[in-house]
């Protein structure tokens, strides 16, 4: 990553003959936006790097998911053996012999163990079968928006919007969905997911100390839809309703959001066709709905790749 | 017996696709890592299918599939790669006319179909390059 870089005026030195270039101090006035531009670069890269660590992801997990499938049929197969074994040990040992080998089998809890491996090994593929989704809608979202406009699933793109979203807002609000448009959307997938997963941050930064916030789709009639993120948390009063979306609008402190956020997301969803409203009401909550068309219309204007 | 050429710079995905293979199918599986060698030995053996890895150091998947259609032209040709930009695909379908591209992480069933449609179009070619060399006969060509 870059150092930052100052953002400064130059002018030439004030003997006016050297050509050396001093630098002017940055305005105060401005000081902000510099602030928010830096860490609109910071998290852009962050977005690169994500992309880089999903693919390398994807080889173990690849590999850790077959062999452990793999060994789940190794595993089932010994599991005959042994019990043959058994069968036959208990047909021809004498009783003594058969003493020797129960005490082996009580001391390592051999019982345990065949019953304990086959969850064991179920848990595990479970927990690389999150693994994998988790890198695979990371990859996705990562994806560089290249304008290509494609149908896609609504509810199965907010789902893996949501599964990136998860571990942002598992700790501050439970996180509820009700997808129910069953829509194929001509859009951005990647840049559609963006604005999903933007609008749950926001929402979970709206929770002060736990929360739930809402994700729902839904059909608008025969050729729109609609996706709205709901929580019930501090509410945006009404002063500000008309800013959020300027640019570099913020009331978080520094650090916590860029202040592009929305201005993002409502360009994004013009650019789709669509719109973006708020309803909000101080200490009760915020509901943010983006409709979209299901295809947008073939106007230059209002596709991505104009 | 069905001949698989497997090529990955990552040995433990090697062996643990030759593990898969081994288990379903009816074929004999030899892998490399370094694709330069796998060319080697196209020069000496047949095979049925050839899958390999997209992003490999010295050598890409296209570049090796493109060497070994050279080779082996009636080999059927996969990639399996976690790497699926469309700059990669295009490259891949023009220059190297690969069969499939599969995903990493790979799913089981999806690899099972691949391989089964792979083995019927290399019976296809094969059935195809009888039929034009009987053909040639007849006609005195």
């Amino acid at each position: 990553m870059r150092p930052p870089r100052k953002l400064v005026k130059l002018k030439t030195c004030v003997c006016n003959q050297c050509g050396v270039y001093v630098s002017e101090p940055f305005p105060d006035s401005l000081a902000p936006y510099r602030e928010r531009l830096l860490e609109a670069e910071r998290l852009a890269s962050i977005g690169q790097l994500a992309a880089g660590v999903a693919h390398e992801i994807n080889n173990p997990v690849g590999y850790l998911q077959s062999n452990l499938r793999t060994l789940d049929e190794y595993f089932a197969a010994l599991r005959e053996l042994i019990q043959r074994y058994e069968e036959l040990l208990n047909e021809h040992l004498s009783p003594e012999r058969r003493g020797v080998i129960g005490e082996l089998r009580s001391q390592l809890d051999a019982d345990f163990l065949l019953d304990d491996l086959g969850s064991l090994l179920q848990e595990s593929r479970q927990g690389v079968g999150i693994i994998r989704d988790i890198a695979l809608a990371l990859r996705d979202f990562a994806r560089t928006p290249d304008g290509r406009m494609e149908p896609v699933a609504l509810d199965e793109l907010v789902r893996g919007a949501l599964r990136i979203a998860h571990n942002e807002v598992k700790y501050v609000a439970t996180l509820d969905t009700e997808l129910q448009s069953d829509a194929q959307v001509v859009c951005d997938a990647s840049m559609i997911s963006q604005v999903v997963l933007n609008l749950v941050v926001n929402a979970s930064h709206a929770l002060d100390g736990g929360g739930r916030i809402v994700v729902r789709t839904s059909r608008d009639g025969e050729d729109r839809v609609w996706l709205e993120v709901e929580d019930d948390g501090c509410g945006i009063p009404e002063s500000d309703q008309a800013r959020i979306f300027e640019a570099f609008y913020t009331t978080k402190p520094a650090g916590k959001g860029t202040g592009l956020g929305l201005a993002m997301i409502r360009e994004t969803v013009q650019r789709h066709g669509g719109s973006i409203s708020v309803d909000s009401e101080p200490g009760r909550g915020s509901r943010f709905r983006v409709t979209l068309p299901v295809r947008p219309a073939a106007d230059p204007e209002t596709s991505p790749t104009s | 017996m069905r001949e698989l050429l497997l090529v990955d710079d990552e040995p433990l995905v090697l062996r643990s696709l030759q593990r898969s293979f081994r288990r379903k199918e009816d074929c004999a599986v030899e892998t490399y890592t370094d694709p330069e060698q796998a060319l080697a030995r196209l020069q000496t053996k047949n095979f049925d299918v050839i899958i390999s890895d997209y992003r490999m150091p010295g050598m890409n998947g296209t570049e090796f599939l493109r060497a070994a259609r050279e080779l082996q032209p009636r080999a059927v040709r996969m990639i399996l790669s976690g790497q699926a930009d469309q700059q990669a695909l295009v490259h891949a379908i023009n220059e190297a006319h690969i069969f499939r591209f599969l995903d990493k992480p790979w799913d089981e069933t999806t690899l099972e179909e691949a391989l089964q449609a792979a083995y019927a179009e290399r019976d296809r070619l094969l059935e195809e390059s009888t039929l034009a060399g009987m053909y040639r006969r007849e006609q005195g060509l």
